[in-house]
């Protein structure tokens, strides 16, 4: 099967005309909103109604008086890259994390029947259900208690929530297409179940892992409410930072323009990278099939 | 070299009886199959002596030692599944060493050992590639390379012929004999192919919904079945009704509605018993008409067939499969006289 599939992708790269098209658009769509964020960040003055910006920030870099654009966003004043680094920081630990409590569960979930399964099922689901805003308050008066209101390990905690639903599923369907055979072949051939887990099972729902925790490392760089609850303005990220310039000074300038693009990047080199990977290293060897 | 014995073993899912009160001694060194219908628990006993699924019943014993406490990696032993379950994301080399590998034996002597095993499998040179990128053949071969690396003392087959086409299959029973036979690994081999359990076994052993009904040699279980269902699985077509007459020591006759048909002697013949019969079509003689030692026939087809002649032979309402090997050839419609040989009769009185 895998070979076969190989064997065709000679002909991946021909598309016909309206194929053609509709990547334009689609490309168009994905990238448009992005274009007006990089030119107002390298704007000075850009008024309405002018389709670009009357004033290029290296204009006017000698006379203003305040750092414009990429200036402010490389300063320290500016905390992005002190929000940047937290932002990492959080998003790898939240993940590493709820990988291996999701691990187990979705394990479970995937090969075992027992009683109330379809109710666990639910509940799994239900930080997707319940508005973040009611979660972030109610475990804001506790966490304050506990000590862990503006703390790193309150942020990673709230961040859990939402995204352990998400590797849960994805991890339950590579586990459910996962057969058995691999484990007790490896059982038999005399590994014990920690080393199964590690040369047979981690290896094989790689791909799914990867998947999953390219996920939540993506959402938790991209919640906002929960952290700003609990972060308290002690510990900023990207979009925490991003929302106190955007309602610091109402419209859209320049500096928020280049923080709003800042907050993009651990998400793109993120894919580029984990989508480079699960090409070469996994599909390469044969995976699924 | 381990003997391997099966104590009253039993395996009960839910109220699903898979495996019933199983006994069964296997020698050392020898090849046993396991051999039965699809569903008649074959997988679930080999599971339980490889330690992947818990008896209910009964005991697992190696060397007359039980391994009920002991986990599947500890046990020693090796199988080949079903599907052949190589590791997608090793290479060839990796998926045969993996066993030695969890034994913390060092690289050097891995190395040698996996070229070694490679070549008493014929695929030297094969140890870069994956697994996705071989023959379901060198999959199966793989798969018994990894097998019989760790020198297990027990070695387990769950039909891993079944997934070959008829050809490769047959190359591979005659590999699996001749390793079996040079290393002298204890196995049992599960099939539900008579042919297949015949030409490999020392002994065979027929189940039928979860129960082991008879243990023996290949000739034992193919010329005197112990029940009209194993006659029936191991190939006999043809069913004789009857009642037994002139019981004693030189055998017995049994009264059809076709005439009397002599049987050899055997224990639990009874004068006026109700009996069935069975002969396998290559033990029925088929002569000329003139011949008066036989049964008054008349032939209603014939099919060459792959070296013999299949007829189909009517005696009054009874039809008869005939497989003859001799050069003569009968018409359709032609009168003949219909011998069948007293030690090829085999008699399971009425239930
Ligand atoms: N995990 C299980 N749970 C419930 N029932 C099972 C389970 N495994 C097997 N069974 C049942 O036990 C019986 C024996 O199954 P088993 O797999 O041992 O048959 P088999 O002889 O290997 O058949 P086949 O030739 O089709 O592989 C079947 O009725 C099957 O449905
Ligand atoms: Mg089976």
């Amino acid at each position: 099967m895998i070979r076969q599939r190989r064997r065709g992708l000679g002909d991946r790269d021909r598309l016909g005309p309206f194929g053609r098209f509709y990547l334009t658009v689609v490309v168009g769509m994905v990238l448009g909103p992005f274009v007006p964020l990089v030119i107002g960040s390298f704007a000075f003055r850009w008024t309405w109604p002018d389709l670009l910006p009357s004033r290029w920030w290296w204009e006017a870099r000698a006379t203003a008086r305040l750092p414009q654009g990429w200036d402010y966003v490389f300063s320290p004043i500016s905390r992005v890259v002190e929000s940047t680094g937290n932002t990492i920081l959080i998003a790898i630990l939240v993940t590493l994390l709820c990988a291996a409590i999701s691990l187990p569960a979705a394990r479970v979930l995937a090969k075992e029947r027992f009683r109330g399964k379809s109710f666990v099922e639910f509940f799994l689901l239900t930080p997707l259900i319940v508005p973040e805003i009611a979660v972030g308050l109610g475990i804001l008066v506790t966490f304050i208690q506990l000590g862990l209101a503006g703390t790193y390990w309150g942020i990673i905690l709230v961040h859990l929530i939402p995204t352990i639903p998400y590797m849960v599923r994805v991890l339950t369907s590579v586990f459910q297409g996962l057969s058995d055979d691999y484990e007790e072949q490896a059982r038999v051939l005399g590994a014990s179940p920690l080393r199964t887990l590690w040369h047979v099972t981690l290896p094989m729902i790689l791909p799914g892992l990867v998947a999953g925790g390219l996920f939540t490392f993506l959402i938790s760089s991209n919640i906002f409410l929960l952290t700003f609850f609990i972060g308290g303005g002690r510990i900023e990220t990207l979009p925490t930072l991003l929302f106190s310039r955007v309602s610091g000074g109402g419209a859209l300038d320049a500096v928020a323009a280049g923080v709003a693009l800042i907050v993009c990047i651990p998400g793109i080199v993120l894919l580029v990278i984990t989508e480079r990977f699960i090409k070469e290293e996994v599909f390469a060897k044969g995976f699924g099939g | 070299m381990t003997r391997l014995r099966l104590d009253g073993l039993g395996k009960r899912f839910g109220d699903v009886d898979a495996v019933k009160d199983l006994d069964l001694d296997v020698a050392e060194g020898s090849l046993v199959a396991l051999l039965g219908p699809s569903g008649c628990g074959k997988t679930t006993t080999l599971r339980m002596i490889a330690g992947l699924e818990s008896p209910t019943e009964g005991d697992i014993l190696f060397d007359e030692e039980s391994v009920l406490a002991t986990p599947p990696e500890k046990r020693g032993i090796g199988m080949v599944f079903q599907r052949y379950v190589l590791f997608p994301h090793m290479s060839v080399a990796k998926n045969v060493s993996f066993g030695l590998r969890m034994r913390g034996v060092d690289r050097a002597e891995i190395d040698r050992r996996v070229a070694e095993v490679l070549e008493v499998v014929q695929l030297t040179g094969f140890g870069q590639r994956f697994p996705s990128q071989l023959s379901g053949g060198q999959q199966q071969r793989v798969a018994i390379a990894r097998t019989v690396i760790t020198e297990p003392r027990l070695m387990l087959m769950d039909e891993p012929l079944s997934n070959l086409d008829a050809k490769l299959r047959e190359e591979m029973r005659a590999f699996i004999t001749r390793l079996q036979r040079q290393l002298g690994i204890t196995t049992v081999f599960v099939t539900h192919d008579q042919v297949e359990a015949i030409e490999l076994a020392d002994r065979i052993g027929v189940m039928f919904d979860g129960e082991l009904v008879q243990v023996g040699t290949p000739e034992e279980i193919f010329n005197r079945p112990r029940t009209l269902r194993v006659a029936d699985f191991m190939g006999t077509t043809n069913l004789i009704r009857g009642r037994l007459a002139d019981v004693g020591a030189a055998g017995a006759t049994l009264v059809t509605d076709v005439g009397a048909i002599r049987v050899a002697p055997a224990d639990h013949l009874r004068t006026g018993a109700e009996a069935t019969a069975t002969v396998r079509p290559e033990h029925i003689d088929l002569l000329p008409r003139d011949d008066a030692t036989g049964l008054p026939g008349r032939i209603v087809e014939s099919v060459y067939y792959g070296g013999t002649l299949a007829y189909r032979v009517a005696l009054g309402d009874l039809v008869l499969q005939v497989r003859d090997r001799s050069t003569r050839r009968f018409g359709d419609g032609e009168e003949v006289s219909v011998r069948i040989a007293p030690h090829h009769v085999w008699v399971f009185p009425e239930a």
